[in-house]
């Protein structure tokens, strides 16, 4: 970004924000449809009932489940961007930290609707809500359930937040530039922010902090998820690895995620400026590295399951690798772990095509992780009188795809209404204007 | 930084070096300086102006802290209503409750270091001031020095000798 | 144009590099062949007698402890190269001389084989189903073949690291830098991703053969991770507490500054947590499941009253205390504060492994903590210091051929 001024960063960020062309309002119009028409499933499931999705004795979980754990995944990676990047004075995260914190609030928002989506009566939901009523209901605070509904409910408002409050002078900036019914829109979302020396002071202290505190709430977050299965006896369940393997995971396709999304960005855009090939080798870097963890975890699951002694415990393990749902385990080991570990050759974590590739092959990995932690072990519990199968349905296939396309639909209005990079960063990363040039 | 309209002076200027040399000079000649506008936060303007960290991490601190004892008391309460046995677990159990009692402080902390960035910002604000220029959240620099009549020549001359490229009259 | 950027050097001629003979007093190291020579008379005289297991449990405490300490050390340096940070390069060479001790460990293992039948339970009670896995041959065998790995692989990193030092030593001048290319700096950018990968995986199998396996019937698939970075933690604490003593004595103040204390300080605060976290999972998991094979092991060490006052005292130090004070700017600032604070630090690591170790073997009512204990420690301690001293007096202080250290120099971080 050499010989960058800050008029440029403006002018380069906010062109972004013209109105679009036809390609895209087709795609958009494409993708709602989609998500009206999972809608329209769930809607009748909540009429029919949940036998329409294919969850049953022994499997009461299922790819529901999955696809919440999925997203919640999917979310840690953009706060670990933006929040603990930030710590770090990674200079890399400055041009993907925007767009990474709205895949975080998207992806939140869309896993949050799955436990809605897999409760039978969705209708009684707030039950689980903690506030006093008259039917002095209370939830068990030990229950790590309602861990779960406290941990995701503040993590999407921290994010969110987060998210927000890291735009308002990139909206400001916006507002600056716009007029009519847009400038009026974007002066309302600024807060009336000027960049006044009295608003930075604070601005860059609560920043700070917000970094700081969404820092262990990103690791406590998936920690909670994992105790979800962690805390139970099920075997393949019950291991004390489950926190840091599954929030190692959920970076790991988080990360991938980011490459997924934002190598089209950057060509689409133009942005080859700010998103270099710097930031996306150094992706693939800590891909390599959260693949690596996620291999070592499995590893020395598969290795205690063996020293416990435990026959349901073995069991579950050698049924996992060739039992039913073998093919799923073995996507799930070499997308996860082996394929990653072409990022160590540098051609191929510095070609586009690769980095694509890769990180396709893990998102796909990532999945059927949690599909065969989640199914693999409850369809093989301890009596093998109760081992059961279980197959997705059509319905529950319409709205993950569902899911799906609201996620991309959401990202979409993003990048064409608000800056997907942050431009506020950016002009800090640069060389402010001197008049004296060598000064700086 | 309250109040959309004051008289004074506002300088623009293109380049950082000027500014805090204008800065420095204003602060020589005793003039004290409103608002400095800048498109990105710098730690040099706050240092000229003699500021101290922000006040909000105390905020924080007793978001924080209010957040764990808030977690904690709900999920006793709840518990004490009941005094159900679930699992084998005791009725208190702290294991577990460190859990709700950390969220909440996560939560409680963030909100009330929303609100005392909003509160110390004095934002939302409805209308802009009249000494503020678009330019400011592009690539200039600003100094509004709010003064009387008969300081505006010494001003105007104090920022125009530092490389301001525009001084404007604010009524 | 760098002699102007780089510190004035006051005498202006070429004198000794801080460090060599000078620098570091002699008493000192006398002090430490005194620990040493006590720890081993103490210790060899205790295992032909009564008292044997004191013996060598205090043996294997220390063995695990400064063992993990030691390639925490070079995981750091590891850690640096692989991130290509630029902030942490001063302290690159105190990393390394804490690893020092990586040769030294290779060989007090194989002194436990000795021990082994007062160690592991399972020699004198194999224990069904597991004997494939459980017995002397292999254990020693595959900890023996992983240590020898470990090791080879980090002296490999640390030779790169001081090879081109060779013709320098003694010299604090700026013609130091060694120019040309360096092939030495790519082989360390190699070797540490390796060393990374071998330090978990092997660090893991010591956690499940030397610690976990005490208890035979207890599991726990974070055990050896906790060990990692527990170790990780410590070697932190232990480069802290290397730079707050030594930057005097050395004549490094120029080179270790605040602000690298500040960044040591929130690396530490950060693994604080992390060890805190892995402590709590495993600790959430196993109450939670209440699993009379997992629990029998947490309930003997946080419930019986011989252990209940060690476990505290080890949340208090390890994790308590540096949480509070570590959220501190200023105090991250004061490099005796953080002396302090780094020394309390390994203490509270030191008995987490007391912890985790005696509990399994210690079957008597009394508390096994006496002159047996503090003189083995203390020999291994003067084993320790006396191989750090080594390193220091033999090599130079700061890694003048690390292109990243040369980096931070010229960016003018040091004027």
């Amino acid at each position: 970004m050499e010989g960058f001024t800050y008029r440029d960063v403006n002018q380069e960020i906010l062109r972004t924000l013209s109105p679009a062309r036809k390609p895209y309002y087709l795609l958009v119009a494409l993708l709602f449809l989609t998500v009206v028409y999972a809608a329209s499933c769930w809607a009748y499931q909540i009429l029919t009932g949940m036998g329409v999705a294919g969850v049953m004795h022994p499997v009461n979980w299922g790819i529901y489940l999955v696809n919440f754990v999925f997203w919640v995944g999917i979310a840690h990676s953009g706060t670990l961007i933006s929040a603990i990047l930030y710590l770090l004075r990674a200079r890399w995260r400055t041009s993907i930290a925007r767009s990474a914190e709205a895949m975080t609030v998207f992806a939140v928002m869309i896993a949050g609707l799955f436990p809605f989506i897999h409760l039978g009566r969705v209708w009684i939901f707030y039950w689980i809500i903690p506030y006093p009523n008259q039917r002095n209901l209370w939830p068990n605070f030990q229950s790590p359930l309602v861990f779960d509904m406290i941990a995701i409910s503040t993590y999407l408002t921290v994010s969110f937040l987060f998210w927000y409050t890291g735009m308002i002078p990139d909206l400001a900036a916006v507002r600056d530039r716009t007029t009519g019914l847009r400038q009026k829109v974007y002066r309302i979302l600024s807060l009336g922010w000027i960049g006044s020396h009295h608003q930075w002071r604070h601005y860059t202290g609560a920043y700070l902090l917000f970094a700081a505190l969404a820092t262990p709430l990103v690791i406590s977050v998936h920690s909670v998820v994992s105790w979800d299965f962690a805390l139970s006896i099920v075997p393949g369940w019950h291991s004390t690895i489950f926190a840091p393997y599954f929030v190692a995971g959920a970076i790991h396709s988080g990360l991938a995620m980011v490459l997924t999304l934002l190598i089209p960005l950057r060509r689409i855009f133009r942005f080859e400026k700010f998103i270099t090939m710097e930031t996306l080798e150094s992706i693939a870097k800590t891909i390599i590295f959260t693949g690596l963890i996620v291999g070592y975890a499995y590893g020395v699951e598969f290795f205690i399951a063996w020293y416990s002694g435990n026959m349901a415990e073995r069991d579950t393990f050698i049924w996992r690798a060739i039992g039913h749902y073998a093919y799923a385990f073995w996507i799930m080991v070499v997308c996860n772990s082996i394929v990653p570990l072409a990022f160590f050759f540098k051609r191929l974590r510095t070609r586009i095509s690769s980095l694509l590739v890769v990180s396709i092959f893990v998102n796909i990995g990532m999945w059927y992780e949690r599909f065969v932690i989640i199914v693999g072990s409850m369809a093989h519990e301890y009596n093998p009188y109760s081992w059961g199968y279980y197959s997705p349905t059509w319905i529950e296939l319409s709205i993950m795809a569902g899911s799906f396309c609201l996620f991309l639909f959401l990202f979409f209005l993003f990048v064409k209404f608000l800056p997907s990079v942050s431009i506020t960063e950016i002009k800090e990363s640069l060389r402010p204007p001197m008049r004296e040039k060598s000064k700086a | 930084m309250s109040g959309a309209s004051k008289p004074g002076i506002l300088g623009i200027f293109p380049y950082l070096d000027d500014l805090l040399r204008a800065l420095k000079h204003l602060k020589s000649s005793g003039i004290p300086v409103h608002t400095v506008f800048s498109p990105t936060p710098r730690h040099e303007i706050q240092e000229i102006l003699g500021l101290k960290p922000s006040p909000v991490r105390f905020f924080t601190l007793v978001g924080g802290t209010l957040g764990v004892a808030a977690g904690i008391s709900l999920a006793s309460y709840a518990h004490l209503q009941w005094e159900f046995v679930t699992g084998g677990k005791p009725v208190l159990a702290w294991i577990p409750f460190v859990i709700v009692g950390f969220e909440f402080t996560i939560l409680f902390g963030v909100l009330f270091t929303l609100g005392a960035l909003l509160f110390k910002s004095r934002l939302p604000k409805l209308r802009l001031p009249n000494y503020y220029d678009p330019r400011f959240s592009g690539d200039r620099f600003g100094v509004f020095v709010s003064c009387s009549d008969s300081e505006r020549e010494r001003t105007r001359k104090v920022l125009k000798e530092n490389g301001a490229e525009e001084v404007h009259d604010v009524v | 144009m760098m002699s102007s950027e780089f510190p004035s050097n006051p005498k202006n001629q070429p004198e000794e590099t801080p460090g060599g003979s000078t620098g570091i007093p002699r008493w000192l190291i006398v002090f430490f062949w005194v620990f040493f020579v006590l720890g081993a008379a103490v210790f060899i005289g205790s295992v032909g007698g009564s008292q044997s297991q004191r013996a060598w449990q205090a043996y294997l405490i220390n063995f695990v402890f400064f063992t993990g300490l030691s390639f925490g050390a070079v995981l750091f340096v590891a850690v640096l190269n692989m991130t290509n940070a630029v902030w942490g390069r001063p302290l690159k060479r105190l990393a390394e001389s804490l690893g020092a001790f990586v040769p030294v460990s290779f060989v007090l293992f194989w002194v436990l084989y000795f021990g082994k039948d007062w160690i592991f339970p399972w020699i004198a009670h194999p224990v069904q189903g597991k004997e494939v896995w459980l017995n002397a041959p292999f254990l020693f065998a595959r900890n023996g073949l992983g240590l020898f790995v470990l090791s080879g692989t980090a002296l490999a990193l640390l030779h790169q690291s001081l090879r081109r030092g060779e013709n320098i030593t003694g010299q604090m001048n700026p013609a130091a830098f060694p120019e040309g290319p360096n092939p030495s700096w790519r082989r360390q950018v190699l070797l540490s991703p390796i060393f990374g990968i071998l330090y978990a995986v092997v660090l893991s199998l010591f956690a499940f053969d030397l610690i976990m396996s005490l208890d035979p019937h207890w599991l726990s698939t974070l055990f050896g991770a906790y060990y990692f970075i527990g170790s990780f933690y410590s070697a932190l604490a232990a480069i802290l507490f290397l730079a707050a003593l030594g930057r005097k004595p050395l004549g490094l103040e120029k080179f270790i500054l605040p602000r690298h204390f500040h960044d040591l300080g929130k690396l530490l605060l950060g693994f604080c947590l992390i060890t805190g976290d892995f402590f709590y999972s495993q600790f959430l998991v196993i109450w939670y499941g209440n699993l009379p094979e997992e629990t029998r092991y947490v309930i003997l060490r946080v419930r019986e009253t011989n252990w209940e006052p060690v476990a505290w005292t080890v949340l208090i130090l390890s994790f308590a205390i540096p949480f509070v004070f570590l959220l501190s700017q200023k105090i991250k600032m004061i490099p005796a504060a953080m002396l302090a604070l780094a020394a309390l630090i390994l203490g509270g690591m030191w008995l987490e492994r007391f912890l985790l170790v005696v509990p399994s073997l210690w079957k008597e009512n009394f508390f096994p903590f006496g002159v047996v204990e503090i003189a083995i420690t203390a020999g291994f301690l003067g084993v320790f210091a006396l191989c750090v001293i080594f390193f220091l007096q033999k090599f130079p202080l700061l890694p003048f051929s690390d292109p990243l250290f040369r980096k931070a120099i010229e960016g003018g971080d040091y004027e």
